[in-house]
């Protein structure tokens, strides 16, 4: 069965930016991925609550995700500068740093339900 | 807590998060401030659940709070219908372990986790949270892509709630059943893994695009 819901492609979203968080890699193992089915969840990148997380999360995701170990050609920065504008400045800290923790992880917590993860 | 109570505790000494709030009565008066409530979810013996839990669970969604419909392990409610109200409230829910473990409770807790697993993981509409399913769902995504969190839980709530207030074999007992559901209702480990690394060639592709 497939399962394309916003609520479990944001729960995944969220894992992954924990995952991110600890400085993880996220590798993307080509063997077992369907592009079918990659494209059907990419739709759902088009509803409103998974553009709100994924808008915080996709900097701190970004910069650990790979294909076959591979880096991919993601602009880390490029993201940090599109989450920081997203949130009008509220990202950055005391020092006025808009840093990848400042403008992702900062927001993650009031923008998405992340980091509740249960091992 | 009950809520007739938290209302009248000043903004500036209440928590910005606060759980296991009993809807005593309806109060029209807000406490302002707060991000995160947890309503303790009441039924009558037919399992409707109480018309002011459901208002003031609105009220607070309304006003910009996030909501957690707590449903404790005694309350005989529905799954499609909870699920129902908490989509239409906009608010999470959460499935209360039981107070008193004996193996029988621990089995209907076991059983009603896994059924409102299959709710959550078909509906295919919803952005709703269930905890704490969606959050050993989050876990099962990490390991499909080999990372095993240093803790149990992070988040306060997860902790107090799931942790603190579990034996860690009933905890096992419980996610054992849950990954098997999960599990099942994708076809099996195989294609669990399968659906886990093609949302990450969707992100992929995705932040590509985004950051060109």
């Amino acid at each position: 069965m497939k399962h394309v819901s916003t609520a479990i492609v944001m729960a995944s979203i969220s894992a992954l930016a924990q995952q991110a968080h600890a400085a993880s890699e996220i590798n993307i193992d080509s063997k077992f991925v369907s592009d079918d089915l990659s494209q059907e969840i990419r739709k759902s990148f088009e509803s409103d609550y998974v553009r709100q997380s994924l808008q915080y999360h996709s900097p701190l995701i970004g910069k650990q995700l790979t294909l076959d170990g591979k880096s991919s050609e993601i602009d880390v920065q490029k993201l940090i500068n599109l989450a920081a504008v997203a949130s009008r400045g509220d990202s950055a800290d005391a020092k006025g740093n808009t840093g990848i923790d400042s403008v992702c992880y900062g927001n993650c917590h009031s923008a998405c339900h992340g980091s509740r993860g249960w091992r | 807590m009950k809520l007739t109570e938290l209302v009248k505790i000043a903004p500036e000494k209440v928590e910005k998060c606060v759980y296991g709030i009993e809807v005593d009565e309806y109060c029209a008066t807000r406490q302002f401030g707060l991000e995160e409530i947890g309503l303790i979810v009441e039924a009558d013996d037919s399992g409707v659940i109480s018309e002011d839990v459901v208002d003031i669970a609105t009220d607070y969604v309304d006003s910009g709070c996030r909501v957690i419909l707590e449903v404790p392990a005694s309350c005989s409610v529905d799954s499609g219908y909870m699920y129902m109200i908490a989509n239409n409230i906009g608010a999470t829910i959460s499935l209360l372990p039981p107070v008193n473990p004996t193996a029988e409770a621990v089995d209907a807790y076991a059983e009603r986790l896994c059924t409102y697993a299959r709710e959550w993981l078909r509906d295919g509409q919803s952005h709703l949270m269930l905890e704490p399913v969606s959050g050993f769902f989050q876990y099962l995504i990490n390991r499909s892509f080999g990372y095993k969190p240093e803790f149990i839980a992070i988040d306060e709530y997860m902790k107090a709630e799931f942790v603190d207030s579990m034996d860690i074999s009933d905890m096992d007992q419980v996610k054992e059943k849950l990954q098997e559901t999960i599990f099942d209702e994708f076809g099996g480990e195989q294609e669990f893994q399968k659906w886990a690394h093609s949302l990450g060639k969707a992100l992929q592709n995705e932040l590509i695009a985004i950051s060109r």
